[in-house]
C-alpha cells in the first residue's frame, strides 16, 4: 500500500488552535510536523488518522534560544537548523553531531526534533540523545504548559508521557558544568540508517581529570532508548581511560530487553551497543 | 580500478559512466543487498527502509582503464557495456574479503553482522 487512506488537513494557526482541534476530534486527529515518520505510517496504513492537525503554519515553534542557564529549542525545529547552530555545538556537542547521522539530507530538512521525541521510535535518535542531556520537555494542553523530564518522557515503543491533547513546544538543555563533554555514536541501519544500536554519552571530569558525573543512555537495542544506570555508577569517581570504559561498558546492554531482526540479532546488538558505549563515552571524555 | 573492454567506443564519457554505475551494483551485491524472507515467508525487505543499497558517499573513487578490441559481428565494432563494471567488482570484494578473513568462501551480502560473526568465531 503506497497511498494513504483519506484524510482531513487542518492547518493550525497556534497552538491553542490546534489543542482544541485535539480536543475536538479525539481518537482521530493526529498532530502533523516533518511528515516524516508519520507521513510513511499512513502510507503503509499503520496509522489512519481522519484527521491531520499540522503546526507548520504556527510561527514561534521553530528557534534555538539562550536563555537564564538553558538553551531552550522550540518544538519544530529541524534537524538541519540543529545541526548547523554554533549555540548548541558550543555545549552540546551530540545534539549537532547525533542530527547530521539522521536519514539523508532531505530527511534532515523537513524532520524535527519535537516529531522525533513524540515519535519515541525504539531506533531513533533524539530519545537517547535528551535523554542524556537530561533535558526538560514542555508539553502544552488544555489546561496550560507542563515540563517533563526527559527520563519520564519515554514510556516503550511509540509510547510517550504525552496526553491525547497535549503537544511538544520545546525541548530546555541546562548549559553543561566546565569540563563537560558529550558524544554520539551509532551503528546505522545500511538501508534506512536507523540506530541499530547507538550510545549518548556526556561526561563531567573534576580539576584532576576525574569523572564527576556521567549519563549514558542506550538507544535502538530495545524497545525505547534506556538510561544505563550501572554504566554511569561504573564511571564515576574514576580517570576515564581505555581500560576503565571498557571495563565500565561491558555489559552496557544487561538489562535490556534487546531487540532482534534482519538488521541485528539480539547477541550483536548486545555487543554492539557496548561498543558503542565505550566509544563515546571515550570521545566524551576527550571533549570534556 | 577496473578495465574494461567494449570495443569501440562512441562516446567515451557515457562508457565510464556505464562503468562507474556497474561497478557500484557489483559492490552493494557483495556488501549489503539482499531479498530477505521470514521463516513463514512474509518478506522482510520489501522497501528501501529495510533493503540497503550502495551510496555514492560510501564507494571509493574509481580509476578506469580499457582495451579495445573491435567485434567482427558488426561494422562499428562496438560491444556492450552496460553492467559491464558489475562482472569484475563483486568477485574483487568477495576475494578482498575471504583473503582478509583468512576463510575459503563466505556467501554474499557481507553485513557486518556476519563478518563480525566469523571473526569472533575464529
Ligand atoms: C528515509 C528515512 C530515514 C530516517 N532515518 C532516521 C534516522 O536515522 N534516525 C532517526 O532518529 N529518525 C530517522 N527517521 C525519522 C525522522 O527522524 C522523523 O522526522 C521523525 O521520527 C519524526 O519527526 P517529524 O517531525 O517528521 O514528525 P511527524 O512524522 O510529523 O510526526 C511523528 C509523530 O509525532 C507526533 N508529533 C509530531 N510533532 C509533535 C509535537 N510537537 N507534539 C506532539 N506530537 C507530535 C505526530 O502526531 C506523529 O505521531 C527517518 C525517516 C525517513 C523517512
Amino acid at each position: 500500500m503506497s497511498v494513504p487512506a483519506a484524510f482531513d488537513y487542518h492547518s493550525a494557526k497556534s497552538v491553542d488552535e490546534a489543542i482544541a482541534l485535539l480536543q475536538q476530534y479525539g481518537d482521530d486527529a493526529k498532530v502533523l510536523a516533518g511528515g516524516h515518520s508519520l507521513i510513511p505510517s499512513m502510507k503503509l496504513r499503520l496509522a489512519q488518522p481522519a484527521h491531520l492537525v499540522d503546526l507548520g503554519k504556527i510561527s514561534g515553534l521553530s528557534y534555538i534560544r539562550e536563555e537564564s542557564g538553558a538553551v531552550a529549542v522550540g518544538a519544530m525545529t529541524t534537524y538541519t537548523t540543529i545541526e548547523h547552530s554554533d549555540v548548541l555545538r558550543r555545549y552540546f556537542a551530540l545534539l549537532p553531531e547525533g542530527v547530521a547521522m539522521i536519514g539523508d539530507q532531505q530527511v534532515r530538512n523537513r524532520g524535527t526534533i519535537g516529531g522525533s521525541i513524540a515519535h519515541s521510535d525504539p531506533a531513533a535518535d533524539l530519545p537517547g540523545i535528551v535523554q542524556a542531556l537530561r533535558a526538560d520537555i514542555l508539553v502544552q494542553g488544555p489546561n496550560g504548559v507542563r515540563t517533563v523530564k526527559a527520563d519520564d518522557f519515554f514510556m516503550g515503543m511509540f509510547e510517550t508521557a504525552l496526553q491525547p491533547d497535549e503537544i511538544v513546544t520545546e525541548i530546555r538543555f541546562a548549559i553543561p558544568a566546565a569540563r563537560t563533554g558529550s558524544a554520539y555514536m551509532k551503528l546505522a541501519n545500511k538501508a534506512s540508517h536507523y540506530a541499530v544500536t547507538g550510545c549518548a554519552a556526556v561526561v563531567t571530569l573534576d580539576g584532576d581529570g576525574t569523572c564527576s558525573s556521567a549519563s549514558v543512555v542506550i538507544t535502538g537495542a530495545s524497545e525505547k532508548a534506556t538510561r544505563a544506570n550501572a554504566v554511569e555508577a561504573a564511571l564515576v569517581g574514576k580517570k576515564l581511560d581505555e581500560a576503565t570504559v571498557a571495563a565500565a561498558t561491558a555489559h552496557a546492554a544487561d538489562g535490556l530487553a534487546l531487540l532482534g531482526d534482519i538488521h541485528g540479532s539480539r547477541e550483536y546488538r548486545a555487543q554492539m551497543s557496548a561498543v558503542m558505549a565505550r566509544r563515546a563515552i571515550l570521545k566524551a571524555a576527550e571533549r570534556a | 580500478m577496473a578495465v574494461d573492454d567494449c570495443g569501440r567506443q562512441i562516446n567515451p564519457l557515457l562508457v565510464q559512466g556505464q562503468v562507474h554505475g556497474g561497478i557500484a551494483q557489483g559492490i552493494g551485491q557483495a556488501m549489503v543487498e539482499g531479498v530477505e524472507y521470514s521463516e513463514d515467508g512474509q518478506l522482510l525487505t520489501a522497501t528501501l527502509m529495510d533493503y540497503a543499497m550502495p551510496l555514492a558517499s560510501e564507494l571509493p573513487v574509481f580509476e578506469l582503464d580499457h582495451t579495445i578490441t573491435l567485434t567482427p559481428v558488426n561494422p562499428l565494432g562496438v560491444k556492450g557495456v552496460g553492467e559491464a563494471g558489475t562482472i569484475g567488482s563483486t568477485p574483487a570484494v568477495a576475494a578482498a574479503v575471504a583473503d582478509a578473513l583468512n576463510v575459503a568462501h563466505v556467501d554474499m551480502p557481507f553485513k557486518a553482522e556476519k563478518l563480525w560473526k566469523i571473526i569472533h568465531q575464529q
